[in-house]
This record gives structure tokens, C-alpha cells and sequence, in this order.
């Protein structure tokens, strides 16, 4: 994957910062509890015991100036879906929000379900087509 | 064991008014306590939660049938006062055979069952008992979600159950039956919400002499080698990982495990999705072996 251009960050920033100032939550709440991230999927798991879907990014951008790598998780009970739905399709961008460490996958090992850590669920997310 | 519905909700207090088009977990106690008393039917593949025509119509026909006027479908101050009244009425006159330690009468439904952020709303689940090796009497905590804060109902292969609590709806600690004989035991949770999946077998191993399983102190990377430190690690080790797992399994002498990251299922994926790039990331390690997995995944920083 080719690293991004200038004006492709430029043109992320101008919608994470639109995304984010037409949440419809409360800026207290938002500044409380949401987070913008943005990134290309490189893989997704299926969580076994909890149904939702663990997703990793690369690159990941989560609004500040670093650019890192990680997985977000995508809840199909919580989590607000917008177009075009590629949701965890590889090579897909996606742009959104999410809670910050809160843990919402679980996967199953043989005798149980660990939870496989995230930087997050997912409050709304879109992907592109 | 089915619940009662009825015996087991003392009062439902509703703090909000419904109308069509309400969700959430007011809805969903609405709608069970219209289907157990015959004013609703939820189709096949609907779920609980949504307020739409078929809850309208049923709120309209018990509303007729308790006398509130008009009878519109509206869930409003006057039909959730009387139904607070009528729940608190019943089960001071109803004499339930299902034990009911703890119950409260000033507890809603909509608090007794919470559930974590992301998980499905009104379900019981059970995903993990800790430790797996036991002795009976024993304390274990069981990970999941929509446990309850009133009852619940914990199963060692469908028998001998024990009763517990939970103060979040996911953490719940039960003391094993001490007439457990050894061997290996399936559990299962059922509350007002129902009995957890079957299909997801959370098990625990009763024995005069556990082991507490792996614990991971510490861990470090060099090159693409990893050296986790602990104890609990056994001749033949399983690596569960968010870079993927171990393909085979690994030897130990009880306290350090060596592995290559190369190895995990997903790093080469990784790898290749970053190009040239490097990024600073976490690998969460998990180790499983014979005697269990640790409680929680060890985080070790690493550059790829």
C-alpha cells in the first residue's frame, strides 16, 4: 500500500472533522466518551462467542498527528452503520467513531471465550464503495 | 429451569414513556411482560426491542383490559403507573414457587440485567469460567454478559445449581457445589433473560489438585523473537494472540516461552498491509496449555 499524500490527509481531516461536528450527541458526552478514527482494513476476525467483528486497520488514524496500526471492533448491536456497509472488507476505508477501551470481542479457544483486545468499539462507522 | 417471568420481576418501574418507535431495554421488558401475559406475540426471528405495531396493538389491548382510556397504544405516564401498581400488586399475592433471594422490590427491570457496551442487549451469555482447575467449594468468577443483579442460576453439566449475583451484569462469582465429584464440567447461566448458548461450552475441570494455569509476568521482543516469562507453562503450549495464533504448539520448562512472531497465523498479513511503513502497535499474548489460559492477555509494545 503507497503511503498517503498530502492532499488525501488533507481531504481526511475535512471529513473527520465534518463527521465529527454533525454527531448528534451532546459535545460533553462526545468529548467524554467518542473518539474519530478513519482507516484501510487489512483483516477482520469473526468474534465466536460475541458476535461482533474485530477489524484491523492499517494505517489507522485516531485525530491526532500519530498514525498507528490496531484493531477496532464493529458491533452489529451497538454500533451504527452507514454507507456503502463494506463493513471489515479488506481494503476498504472506514470512518467513524468509537468508544475508547471498551472491549467487545470475544472469541472462543476450547474451553471458553477470551476477550481479543481492541482500542475500541465502534459507535458509528461508513465505508467507502 | 424456565423462569417465571412474573414471579421473578417484582415491580417495573418505568422511568420514560414509549411510543412506536421506541427502543431499548424498556422495550424489550415491556413487550416480555405483554407476551407473558397473552396481549403479544413476538413472530419467529424478531427480536425484543422495538416498538412497532404489533407492541402499539398489544399496549392498546391491555390497555382496554385494565381500563385506561383512550386506549391508543401509547405507553404514557398513566398505563406505566398502572402497570408499576399492578406488578407490585401481583406478587404480594402470588406465592412463587422459583426461589427469590435478594429481590428488590425498588429494582426495575431495565437495571437488573445490564450488558456490556457492544454486546447484545437482553441475553444472557457465559463466556469463560476462571480458573479452570477447581477443587470443590472452590470460588470461580465467570466472564459474560446480562447477568443479573437479583438471580441467577449457575449449571455444572445441567445440575447441581448454585446461585449467584452479579453488581455490572458481567462479572459473576459462585462458590462450586461442594458434592462436584471430579472430572470436567460444561456450565451454563440462566436468568430472567433466559439460559446461555449451549453451543458455546465454557468448561471447568474439578480436581483434588489444581494447577492455577499459565501466568504471564513478563515479555520481550528482540528482532522477530519473543520471550514471555511466567509460570504455569507446560511441555506443549498454545499461543493465542492479536497477531494470529501459534501453528503447532510450543515446548516449555515450566517458566519462559520463546516464539517468533513470524510464526503467528496473522503476521504475515500484517506485515504485508503496512508495506515499507512501520508503526508502533501492541501484541496482546495469550498462552493455553492443559491446566488453562491466563486470566487477562499480557500487552507487549513492539515496532513492526
Amino acid at each position: 500500500m503507497s503511503p498517503m499524500t498530502k492532499k488525501q490527509f488533507a481531504t481526511l481531516t475535512v471529513l473527520l472533522t465534518l463527521f465529527w461536528s454533525a454527531s448528534p450527541v451532546s459535545s460533553v458526552k462526545a468529548q467524554a466518551r467518542e473518539l474519530p478514527f478513519a482507516g484501510i482494513v487489512s483483516y477482520s476476525l469473526s468474534c465466536t462467542c460475541s458476535g461482533t467483528l474485530w477489524i484491523w486497520f492499517s494505517p489507522l488514524y485516531l485525530g491526532g498527528p500519530v498514525v498507528t496500526v490496531g484493531p477496532v471492533v464493529y458491533s452489529p448491536y451497538s454500533t451504527i452503520l452507514y454507507g456503502y456497509y463494506n463493513i471489515g472488507v479488506s481494503g476498504k476505508w472506514h470512518l467513524g467513531a468509537y468508544t475508547p477501551g471498551t472491549q467487545s470481542c470475544s472469541m472462543y479457544i476450547g474451553t471458553g471465550c477470551v476477550t481479543i483486545p481492541a482500542i475500541g468499539v465502534m459507535t458509528k462507522v461508513g465505508t467507502n464503495y | 429451569m424456565k423462569f417465571n417471568y412474573k414471579s421473578a420481576i417484582l415491580s417495573l418501574v418505568f422511568v420514560s414513556n414509549l411510543s412506536v418507535g421506541s427502543t431499548g431495554p424498556d422495550v424489550t421488558a415491556l413487550q416480555k411482560f405483554l407476551v407473558s401475559n397473552g396481549f403479544l406475540v413476538i413472530p419467529s426471528g424478531v427480536s425484543y426491542g422495538y416498538y412497532g405495531s404489533l407492541t402499539k396493538t398489544a399496549v392498546a389491548k391491555w390497555q382496554v383490559a385494565n381500563g385506561i382510556s383512550p386506549a391508543l397504544g401509547y405507553f404514557g405516564p398513566i398505563s406505566r403507573a398502572t402497570l408499576a401498581s399492578l406488578t407490585v400488586a401481583s406478587s404480594t399475592v402470588s406465592a412463587p414457587s422459583a426461589p427469590s433471594p435478594n429481590l428488590s422490590l425498588e429494582v426495575p427491570f431495565e437495571t437488573d440485567t445490564p450488558y456490556a457496551l457492544g454486546m447484545r442487549a437482553n441475553r444472557v451469555m457465559l463466556f469463560r469460567a476462571f480458573p479452570y482447575e477447581v477443587k470443590p467449594g472452590d470460588s470461580i468468577t465467570l466472564d459474560g454478559s446480562g447477568f443479573s443483579k437479583t438471580l441467577n442460576k449457575v449449571y455444572f453439566n445441567g445440575s447441581s445449581p448454585a446461585t449467584a449475583t452479579s453488581t455490572d451484569g458481567t462479572v459473576l462469582k459462585v462458590s462450586l457445589p461442594t458434592s462436584l465429584s471430579e472430572g470436567e464440567y460444561n456450565l451454563s447461566v440462566t436468568n430472567v433473560l433466559g439460559s446461555s448458548d449451549p453451543s458455546i461450552k465454557v468448561s471447568i475441570k474439578v480436581t483434588d489438585n489444581p494447577n492455577s494455569g499459565p501466568v504471564i509476568l513478563s515479555a520481550s521482543i528482540n528482532g522477530d523473537k519473543v520471550t514471555v516469562t511466567g509460570s504455569g507453562f507446560t511441555s506443549s503450549n498454545n499461543l493465542f494472540t492479536t497477531f494470529g495464533n501459534s501453528s503447532s504448539s510450543i515446548s516449555s520448562d515450566g517458566n519462559i516461552i520463546i516464539f517468533s512472531v513470524n510464526e503467528l497465523s496473522l503476521y504475515k498479513q500484517i506485515k504485508d498491509a503496512m508495506g515499507s511503513q512501520h508503526y508502533s502497535s501492541s501484541l496482546w499474548i495469550y498462552v493455553q496449555n492443559e491446566h488453562g489460559v491466563n486470566k487477562d492477555p499480557y500487552k507487549l509494545d513492539i515496532v513492526i
